[in-house]
């Protein structure tokens, strides 16, 4: 599934426009400017017809990305090289429909989420829709991208949305989170800019496939400067110093958002960035497992002292960037791939829980607020257990399955020493995860709440049973979830069948 | 289809008993509910009981289904001579557990005030379903670790056995308040409950690693295919060093040797009645049962290498346990540490290397789980009646409870090792198969200190409990087992009599497949090369056969 490189690329197929394959991103749109046109109508009533219009936007793009099932597709949207020839600027094939399947089932879930959790804060918008279709076409253009600057858009398509959605719900804590969230995504924005002109200096293209094999001290210092910035957006230590605030001050539902999708497709960026810069495999492998270590160590230990779901969690977020980057660091993309779809729906899961029990008066991100909790809602109380056995990689969830692949391959790239760090950290992280089980089973609120915290909306219900359902159905059979996303099971012979044609050329 | 019928029987008649017990919630009747929920767990585990008995008398069976291809790994579970016994002592103690828990399946309030407002039945009984649910889930994770021959399936079970019993001792444990770093002020089970899991998920994480490791040498999951390529090929001398220690690690963590034991008296103090039982009479042995399937049949030269320093570390276990054990003044603590004494004995006779030493082994993994099981399940009848364990709250209670007093007797000479009772065969085919083992004499001599040490301690708690003047006056209306608690306790007084008096078709079931002698050749071979002179290497089993054993006594 690696994607083809240089010399390969002319035996491929490159077309201008195919309506069929851009049927998902299309839809995204459409359902974007329907959404858009609804928000005319400021009325609760209006807001709703959003919400359940752009549901179905994305509901529509997952099932056609994934009944698609054709060969990979490049086009050129009409551009060409020097000589004519029609060049590569994007891609859909299956590792790009993975990428969207990740991000779109967690945009739907999150959606879901949101509706009660907005209705019952009397900030209910349509634009909160619009904006988080905008933000998943960003993600898919990130995801089919075979060029820096398209690259480049995607994510400030993401971002933009992102950073309006943070201080959704006006309140200090939200827009102090939007606030610090904007400034150092633009920040961040920068990193990127910088680095994608310093390698356009140093190769003269921005193609992806024209930086196989370049090795300059420019070209390094640029493509280090595009990592550094998706590793701001991505919240890999020691980069991850906004997410604990902006998951923290955020509306539940869009901290769900966050941790999920957007990571995903800054993901999708990263490893194809890593693909293409196939000259110091070696030394970007070592950089990318130094920093997956330092995610993991740092994300845990501070995990550990947090008193605050939401903080937790962010911090949990940043631990297991650290054990996707492993996966990087091995070049395992699919690994990473069923790494991202485990995480995605297990701490949209976690971050779920908070959202739907929440009330105005009661936001539930106190952990103390789920003292208890697990007798007086039993079935609440089972989803967030399986939720968190997951996060700690614990069979027979998710998590546990894609650590497994993750780790194989990590030994198979010879980086042992990082499957040790890492196995020690899933045990390490075992004590906050089940820190929450124990609140909810074995203490007592401090005085018995009237009404104990109860999921009012049955979306919000109807997402988590989703996630749990996934979660379950990742950790009993691998190889549905692995179907459902898109993620090819064959690698191994993947790889063979690329390394012959590559060195017949 | 048998064997997979009775590992995943438990697993569906938890979900069962978890859907019937959401269903019936609200049912006027909570008594009658309550009552027919363990009935119903009850029947379940006596049939799976019954299901594992087929293999005694079949011998085993071996599945092998797809699984998980992308990975390597498939669903292949085999019985066999090591794992039958395990198995059935598992099914054994199970229905045992839920009549030993009959009555007393409550939730303590936190402990702000003492948990049990009385003995009277509807007012304390809390969570009955979650409970049996819980623990018939776990005696699924339990069979799957004994019967999965794949390392990936083995792992699976190996972690899910510690989420029912997280829950078992956290929600269902003893009272008592302690101060911790990151939750403040929490219960005494919560922290024992979170102590438990973090150590063996810290082993668990060192065995993981060595796992995949494993496979990237192999390029299979497959623990038969593992096999035969330790046997033909062989890890290579540095890395089967590490697997070794590795592997060893989980195992010592769980079984637990010296070290590492610390959590196991904070754990079975605190678990309930059924969770003790299960953890000291099951869930060691899977530690001890992974150095027998793992450490020594696939890195036979680190094992033997290590033999040494790990018979020590089991011999400092034995002695330092049961020293620590004469000390407590909480029985269940006592009984805990005499665990970590017991399982020494098991781990000494895994590493002496011939076939006595481990036959002795595998028997007595079973003993200690009939004796250490029945010990606290009769620690916990005493705890429902009085509601302490503290052993200078009792005294004279035999006249009081005659017939619980045989009990406890009994079961105390089995832990023992007295000649007659089951815990005698398998001490004494330790101690033997280790004092024949060239340069193993000193450990067994010392061991075999442990073997007085643990009459001293043992014998002593009887006299302080039983024995002498009635001192409190709660204990002159103690009334004496009830016909449940009698049919509890029958069994396990059976077993120990028929495995005392009659142990030679337990140990030739052992080898009917020829999986001991399979093990421990090699081992023996390997062993006597690391010794200066061979003695040992002639092709003939020097060891002597049960049927010689017999006689012995």
């Amino acid at each position: 599934m690696n994607r083809p490189l240089k010399g390969l690329m002319t035996m491929m197929q490159i077309i201008d426009f195919d309506w069929g394959a851009f049927a998902p991103s299309l839809t995204l749109l459409a359902a974007a400017l329907i959404v858009c046109a609804l928000s005319m109508g400021h009325s609760q009533a209006s807001a709703v017809r959003a919400a359940w219009a752009s549901l179905i936007g994305v509901a529509a793009a997952a099932v056609l990305t994934l009944m698609s099932d054709a060969p990979a597709l490049y086009f050129s949207f009409g551009a060409q090289d020097a000589d004519g020839n029609p060049i590569a600027l994007f891609s859909v094939d299956s590792m790009m429909r993975s990428f969207m399947l990740i991000c779109l089932v967690s945009t739907a879930l999150c959606i879901l989420l949101s509706i009660g959790y907005l209705r019952q804060r009397g900030a209910l918008r349509p634009e909160f829709y619009a904006l988080t279709l905008l933000c998943a076409l960003g993600m898919t253009i990130i995801a089919g991208s075979q060029d820096l600057i398209l690259i480049f858009i995607g994510i400030e398509l993401m971002s933009l949305p992102l950073y309006i959605l943070a201080c959704f719900q006006r309140g200090s804590a939200s827009s102090e989170a939007s606030m610090k969230y904007f400034l150092l995504g633009a920040f961040s924005s920068g990193f990127l800019l910088f680095g994608i002109a310093l390698i356009f200096g140093s190769t003269g293209s921005t193609l992806l496939q024209d930086l196989t094999g370049v090795s300059s001290p420019l070209f390094a210092i640029g493509l280090a400067l595009v990592f550094v910035g998706l590793a701001f957006k991505i919240a890999a230590a020691p980069f991850h110093q906004w997410a604990p605030d902006v998951y923290h001050g955020a509306p539940t539902p869009v901290t769900a958002f966050f941790a999920s999708a957007p990571k995903a497709a800054a993901f999708a960026a990263l490893l194809y960035l890593f693909q293409a810069a196939s000259a110091m495999r070696a030394e970007w492998s070592t950089i990318f497992a130094v920093l997956a270590c330092i995610s993991m160590t740092i994300g845990n230990l501070i995990a550990l002292t947090q008193k605050n779901l939401k903080r937790m969690l962010a911090y949990s977020s940043v631990a297991h960037v650290g054990y996707a980057l492993v996966g990087v660091a091995a070049g395992a993309s699919e690994s990473v791939l069923f790494y991202l779809a485990a995480y995605a729906v297990m701490s949209v899961g976690a971050f779920g829980v908070a959202s739907a029990l929440s009330s105005k008066e009661n936001e539930m991100s106190e952990l103390n607020d789920y003292a208890g909790l697990g007798f007086r809602r039993p079935l609440v109380g089972i989803g967030m257990t399986l939720f968190m056995l997951s996060l700690t990689g614990l069979p027979p969830t998710a998590g546990f399955t894609g650590k497994l692949l993750l780790f194989k391959d990590a030994y198979a790239a010879g980086l042992g020493w990082l499957v040790i760090v890492a196995a020690l950290n899933s045990a390490l992280s075992a004590y906050y995860y089940l820190g929450v089980v124990v609140k909810m089973y074995m203490t007592q609120p401090s005085k018995e709440p009237a009404h104990a915290p109860s999921i009012r909306h049955k979306t919000a219900a109807a997402a988590l049973i989703a996630a749990a359902a996934l979660v379950f159905i990742g950790g009993a059979a691998p190889k549905a979830m692995m179907n459902a996303f898109h993620i090819s099971t064959d690698a191994a012979e993947t790889a063979v069948q690329n390394v012959p044609s590559e060195a017949a050329q | 289809m048998i064997l997979v019928s009775t590992i995943f029987l438990p697993l569906l008649g938890a979900a069962a008993l978890g859907i019937a017990s959401v269903a019936t919630a609200k049912a006027p009747d909570q008594r009658l509910r309550n009552e027919g929920l363990k009935i119903g767990a009850l029947i379940v585990s006596l049939v799976t009981f019954g299901l594992s008995l087929y293999f005694v008398f079949n011998g085993g069976e071996t599945v092998q289904r797809d699984w998980l291809p992308s990975v390597g790994s498939s669903f292949h579970l085999r019985i066999d001579g090591i794992s039958l016994w395990l198995v059935v002592l598992t099914t054994f103690l199970t229905p045992i557990c839920i009549l030993a828990s009959w009555r007393n399946i409550s939730i303590p309030d936190s402990g702000q005030r003492d948990a049990y407002p009385s003995d009277e039945y509807p007012q304390h009984e809390r969570g009955a379903g979650g409970f049996l649910a819980l623990l018939l889930t776990l005696e699924t994770a339990m069979l799957g670790t004994f019967a999965a021959f794949d390392l990936v399936l083995f792992f699976i079970f190996w972690e899910m056995t510690l989420i029912p019993m997280y829950f078992i001792i956290g929600i269902w444990g003893s009272p008592g308040w302690r101060q911790t770093f990151l939750f403040g002020q929490v219960s005494e089970r919560v922290y024992a409950t979170l102590k438990f899991v973090l150590y063996t998920m810290a082993g668990s994480a060192l065995m993981f690693a060595g796992i995949l490791y494993i496979r990237m040498q192999t390029g299979t999951f497959d623990l038969t295919a593992i096999m035969e390529y330790a046997a033909n090929t062989g890890f290579g001398a540095k890395a089967q060093v590490w697997l070794f220690w590795a592997f060893f690690a989980a195992f010592a963590i769980k079984v637990p040797l010296f070290p590492v034991h610390t959590w196991l008296p904070d754990a079975h103090t605190q678990a309930p009645t059924a969770g003790s039982m299960l953890l000291a009479g099951v869930l060691l042995k899977m530690g001890a049962y992974g150095i027998l399937r793992f450490c020594l049949p696939l890195f036979p030269e680190a094992a033997a290498a290590n033999a040494d320093i790990v018979s020590l570390i089991a011999v400092i276990g034995i002695l330092y346990g049961a020293l620590v054990a004469m000390v407590q003044p909480d029985m269940k603590r006592l009984v805990a540490y005499s665990s970590v004494s017991h399982l020494g004995f098991v781990v000494l006779g895994l590493f002496a290397g011939s076939e006595m030493g481990t036959k002795g082994a595998v028997l007595q993994m079973v003993n200690h789980g009939i004796a250490t099981g029945a010990l606290f399940m009769l620690v916990g009848m005493l705890y429902d009646r009085r509601h302490t364990r503290q052993i200078k709250e009792f005294g004279g209670i035999a006249k009081k409870m005659p017939a619980y007093a045989a009990v406890f007797l009994i079961i105390t000479f089995a832990s023992i090792g007295l000649p007659g009772t089951n815990g005698f065969v398998g001490e004494f085919l330790i101690l033997a198969g280790s004092f024949m083992t060239e340069g193993r004499e000193a450990y067994a001599i010392a061991a075999a200190l442990g073997v007085i040490l643990a009459a001293v301690y043992m014998l002593w708690m009887v006299q302080r409990v039983f024995f002498g003047p009635i001192k409190v006056k709660a204990n002159e209306s103690l009334k004496d087992l009830n016909a449940r608690e009698m049919i509890a306790a029958l069994p396990l007084i059976v077993a120990v009599f028929w495995i005392g008096l009659s142990p030679t078709p337990f140990l030739d079931k052992m080898d009917a497949d020829g999986s001991i002698s399979a093990l421990t050749k090699p081992g023996i071979a390997k062993m006597a090369m690391v010794e200066p002179p061979p003695p040992m290497e002639q092709p003939a089993p020097p060891i002597s056969t049960p049927s010689e054993m017999d006689e012995d006594h």
